[in-house]
């Protein structure tokens, strides 16, 4: 296991190490012109001092290392005034990270439950209908369904605030000492702690007490212990309600990727039906219930997780142009934003943090999967067994 | 005349033990090609032979000893109590041996062929043979429809010398040379595949043929498959309806997807009329022109991200399972980090330097290499990885195939169905980025549906009154678009799939 991360993480960062090249040399070569040519009415003098401000009249290779350079130690600048980019990069990344971890999160949980429902000798009417609307629900444009949601739940109901950013003023009149931004990323951190606990303390059941939680317990408890820690460090209050302002970003990324995850769940659950194994599991006098979830479910995971993988980077365009399209301001919005005032370095600082974003997903899934593949574990076992 | 010209085919036929065997071997002593037609019964349901699963599928896995063969006997039993049974076998069972016999007798190369056969009357093979040799043991069987009778009564030299005498008399010349390439007609196909390069590329092609008539049949099964391409000839009418209808009924100035407007509806927007189904923008423009004005660059768009991805993904996937090493590690890093990056965030990052100048084709193709080049890829090469490791590669290597051959006939027609499932989720990726970025701001002139949807919510911000329509109906057709090359995917992954193919056929 060990082994396996540290060969991981290693190619993960070659990748990226590949990925910002390509970057850098698609745009800076394929493309005509520079910051600086759009600005029509600069006369060429001035056009040439600001050149040589920004660097832009060195030779390729020296702008490439010098952009790198300033990646590694964190100093790239914008071409609009003296920010860096890693301060605006890292600022835009909780808002995303709480969209992405709560709503995929639920996507998971509800697509794998839809998908089980209804992939299992449930009627034909039910399965096919579910599965044409959730296909409607991963092809739907996300623009329209992002001013839908809007729309409806939050102008015609009232039900989720329309307006983020009225409500994040709102937020800050309410909480003037707090940053919402530093609340998200302790939320996600708060979470993914708590979820490793969660998960821990089942492994010590089953472990020693031969005992299982069943899902709506640890599902529970885990809601439970996340709030809990929230509050005892304090910020329960503002939590909830970057919870409640983010309810729409939320559920948008969710109806965007929970017809995917439930089309595969179906699919993989279908392909075990005629397995020699369930049938011995049934004669046993298994209840059909136990049968689904214990013998079949468990064996559909692995080609879920490994359908997931592959269409990763389509739910993370998915989750950009939502954000775009509900002005939330994540890495999405920004990417597009400073994409459309033309400022190169930041766009590429904001592509290359969803590159890692997307990386750390697909680190994360292909770890589960490894833990949860009994072959692979075994191989590696046998493996060292021979050392 | 018998089934393959050139050939001159005698049938052998006659009860167990007549000696059928015997004068096949005095025939082929004579430069006969001798066939037992018998034995390729046989040989065909041993395990691992094509007939195998089939007939598995067929009577199911009882009739299994305990070795995994099928038991003969078993299978006897079964067919001889129940005509239906023998029947189904038959079906299952002539065609691989009239194929394996096709075979032999065209690699064979001699101008003669006996095919020996217990059963040869009641058998369409029958048909294939110029005459029809029976042989005796003393009785009458069989004779009825016999050419040449060879009585097996006598001694063994005694029936060599009826046969000589039989040879002698055949129509055709027995020294005559073999021509060298025999002329084989190919049977016209069911959808009017002509091929007229050679025979060998008809029988290929031939093949080819039944094997994907075969995928044809079980696509059209499937539900999902046939809900997807109903769609998508929807939309490839409406789009050919709609130069059609603008050039005769109706005027350009009213329905003209870009200028024209309606003055007797007013105000705008409006709902739906008689006249304009889908009622009219908040310009005054027919919302169903503006739909269908908007199908082709979409298929246009559609249609170069197929390619792209199609292309691309199969060539990086074959070469780097088949080469492996450097090549596997530089097509491998390249695609992980292609795969890292949203191709619709690179696409509005070239978008802001080229403005207008990405039209339809090009958006596709930048779409497609990227995705093809990512994440299409990898799934591709991990595919090819798996099909490097099957027996008929090596098989193929040890025989002495190159690297061009190994790649074409082993890898990429067993790539392809994957390929096209990945072709199929890049289009839909592709159709809504497309959308995307023109209700983003990026649009050229083309009309697409996305900036139908943006012009809407757009009007919105200075009206209270929503034009519903004009932001539900590009919407609902740039879904279902997509949802329908989803759809296909999905049908395709199915099928694609062989343990689900299986499956399916055994609870059928």
């Amino acid at each position: 296991m060990i082994a396996f991360l540290i060969r991981k993480i290693f190619s993960s960062l070659l990748t990226l190490f590949v990925l910002t090249t390509i970057v850098f040399f698609v745009v800076q070569v394929l493309m005509p012109g520079d910051f600086v040519s759009q600005f029509l009415g600069m006369p060429v003098q001035e056009k040439e001092r600001l050149r040589q401000e920004l660097g832009l009249d060195l030779p390729i290779w020296d702008q490439y290392l010098r952009w790198m350079g300033g990646l590694l130690t964190g100093q790239s600048h914008s071409f609009f005034g003296t920010f860096s980019v890693m301060d605006t990069v890292a600022s835009a990344l909780p808002p995303t990270l709480l969209v992405f971890v709560v709503g995929g999160g639920i996507a998971i949980l509800l697509g794998y439950w839809l998908g089980k429902n209804t992939g299992w000798r449930s009627p034909r009417w039910l399965s096919e209908g579910t599965a044409l609307f959730v296909i409607g629900l991963y092809a739907f444009f996300p623009p329209a369904l992002a001013f839908l949601l809007q729309y409806f739940l939050g102008r015609q109901l009232e039900w989720l605030p329309a307006n983020s950013e009225a409500h994040w003023a709102r937020f800050q009149r309410d909480f003037p000492t707090l940053n919402q931004v530093d609340i998200m990323s302790e939320m996600v951190i708060v979470l993914a702690a708590v979820v490793l606990a969660v998960w821990g303390l089942t492994a010590v059941l089953y472990r020693w007490r031969r005992m299982r939680l069943p899902a709506s317990i640890t599902l529970s408890l885990v809601l439970i212990s996340w709030l809990a820690s929230l509050y005892a460090r304090g910020i329960g209050a503002p939590a909830l309600r970057v919870l409640y302002i983010a309810s729409i970003p939320i559920l948008a990324f969710m109806l965007l990727t929970v017809g995917e995850l439930t089309i595969i769940t179906r699919t993989s659950l279908a392909e075990t039906v005629h397995e020699e194994y369930i049938t011995t599991a049934r004669a046993k006098g298994i209840p059909e219930a136990a049968v689904r979830d214990r013998h079949a479910a468990r064996n559909a995971l692995l080609p879920v997780i490994s359908r997931a993988i592959v269409s990763l980077p389509y739910l993370i365009a998915g989750l950009a142009v939502v954000e775009y399209s509900l002005q939330w301001r994540g890495l999405g919005s920004a990417v597009f934003g400073s994409t459309l005032r033309q400022d190169v370095p930041l766009a590429l600082g904001y592509l290359l943090f969803i590159g890692v974003l997307a990386m750390g997903a697909r680190l994360l899934l292909e770890v589960l999967y490894f833990y949860l593949d009994p072959r692979l574990r075994s191989g590696q076992q046998s493996q060292r067994m021979r050392l | 005349m018998s089934a393959w010209p050139g050939f001159f085919v005698i049938g052998l036929t006659g009860n167990l033990a007549a000696g059928k065997n015997a004068v096949r071997r005095v025939l082929e002593g004579k430069g006969a090609l001798g066939i037992d037609a018998d034995a390729l019964y046989h040989r065909a349901i041993l395990a691992g032979a094509p007939g195998y699963r089939p007939v598995l599928d067929a009577f199911g896995k009882f009739i299994l000893n305990a070795s995994g063969e099928i038991d003969r006997k078993k299978l006897g039993q079964v067919v001889l109590a129940d005509p239906e049974a023998l029947k189904r076998l038959k079906s299952i069972l002539h065609p691989l041996v009239r194929r394996a016999i096709d075979r032999m007798v065209r690699k064979g190369k001699r101008r003669v062929v006996v095919i020996e056969a217990a059963k040869l009357h009641a058998s369409p093979l029958r048909q294939a043979c110029d005459v029809v040799w029976v042989v005796t043991a003393g009785g009458a069987e069989q004779t009825f429809a016999a050419d040449t009778v060879i009585d097996n009564s006598g001694s063994l030299e005694e029936t060599r010398q009826q046969v000589r005498r039989a040879w002698t008399q055949l129509p055709h010349a027995v020294g005559q040379p073999v021509p060298r390439k025999p002329r084989v007609q190919p049977k016209p196909s069911p959808a009017g595949l002509h091929v007229t390069r050679g025979s060998r590329f008809a029988g290929r092609a031939q093949a080819a043929w039944r094997h994907w008539r075969g995928g044809l049949q079980t696509f059209a099964r499937h539900p999902m498959g046939k809900l997807g391409v109903a769609i998508l000839v929807l939309f490839a009418l409406l789009a050919i309806a709609h130069p059609l209808l603008l050039g005769t009924v109706w005027k350009r100035g009213i329905y003209h997807p870009i200028t024209g407007f309606d003055m007797a509806v007013a105000p705008w927007p409006s709902g739906p009329t008689l006249a304009h189904p889908f009622g009219n923008d908040a310009q005054g423009r027919d919302i169903l022109s503006m739909l269908m004005a908007a199908i082709p660059p979409t298929f246009a768009v559609a249609i170069a991200a197929a390619l792209a991805t199609l292309v691309l993904a199969t060539a990086i996937g074959a070469l780097s399972a088949y080469f492996r090493g450097p090549v596997d590690a530089i097509f491998y890093n390249i695609s992980s980090a292609l795969y890292l990056i949203p191709a619709l965030v690179v696409i509005a990052i070239l978008a802001s330097r080229f403005y207008s100048q990405i039209g339809a084709w090009e958006f596709g193709l930048i779409y497609g290499v990227l995705v093809g080049g990512g994440s299409a890829a990898i799934v591709m090469r991990s595919h090819a990885m798996s099909l490097m490791n099957r027996a008929y590669v090596d098989a193929s290597r040890v025989a002495g195939a190159g690297a061009w051959r190994i790649i074409s006939r082993h890898l990429l027609p067993h790539l392809l169905p994957l390929a096209v499932v990945q072709m199929m989720l890049a289009v839909v990726g592709a159709v809504v980025a497309d959308g995307f970025m023109a209700f983003y701001g990026f649009g050229d002139t083309r009309f697409n549906w996305g900036q139908m949807v943006y012009n809407g919510i757009q009007f919105l911000t200075i009206n209270p009154k929503i034009p519903w329509l004009q932001i539900l109906a590009p919407t609902a057709a740039l879904s279902l678009f997509a949802a329908a090359f989803y759809m296909i995917s999905r049908a395709l992954q199915d099928l694609s799939d062989p343990r689900l193919a299986d499956s399916r056929e055994l609870t059928r």
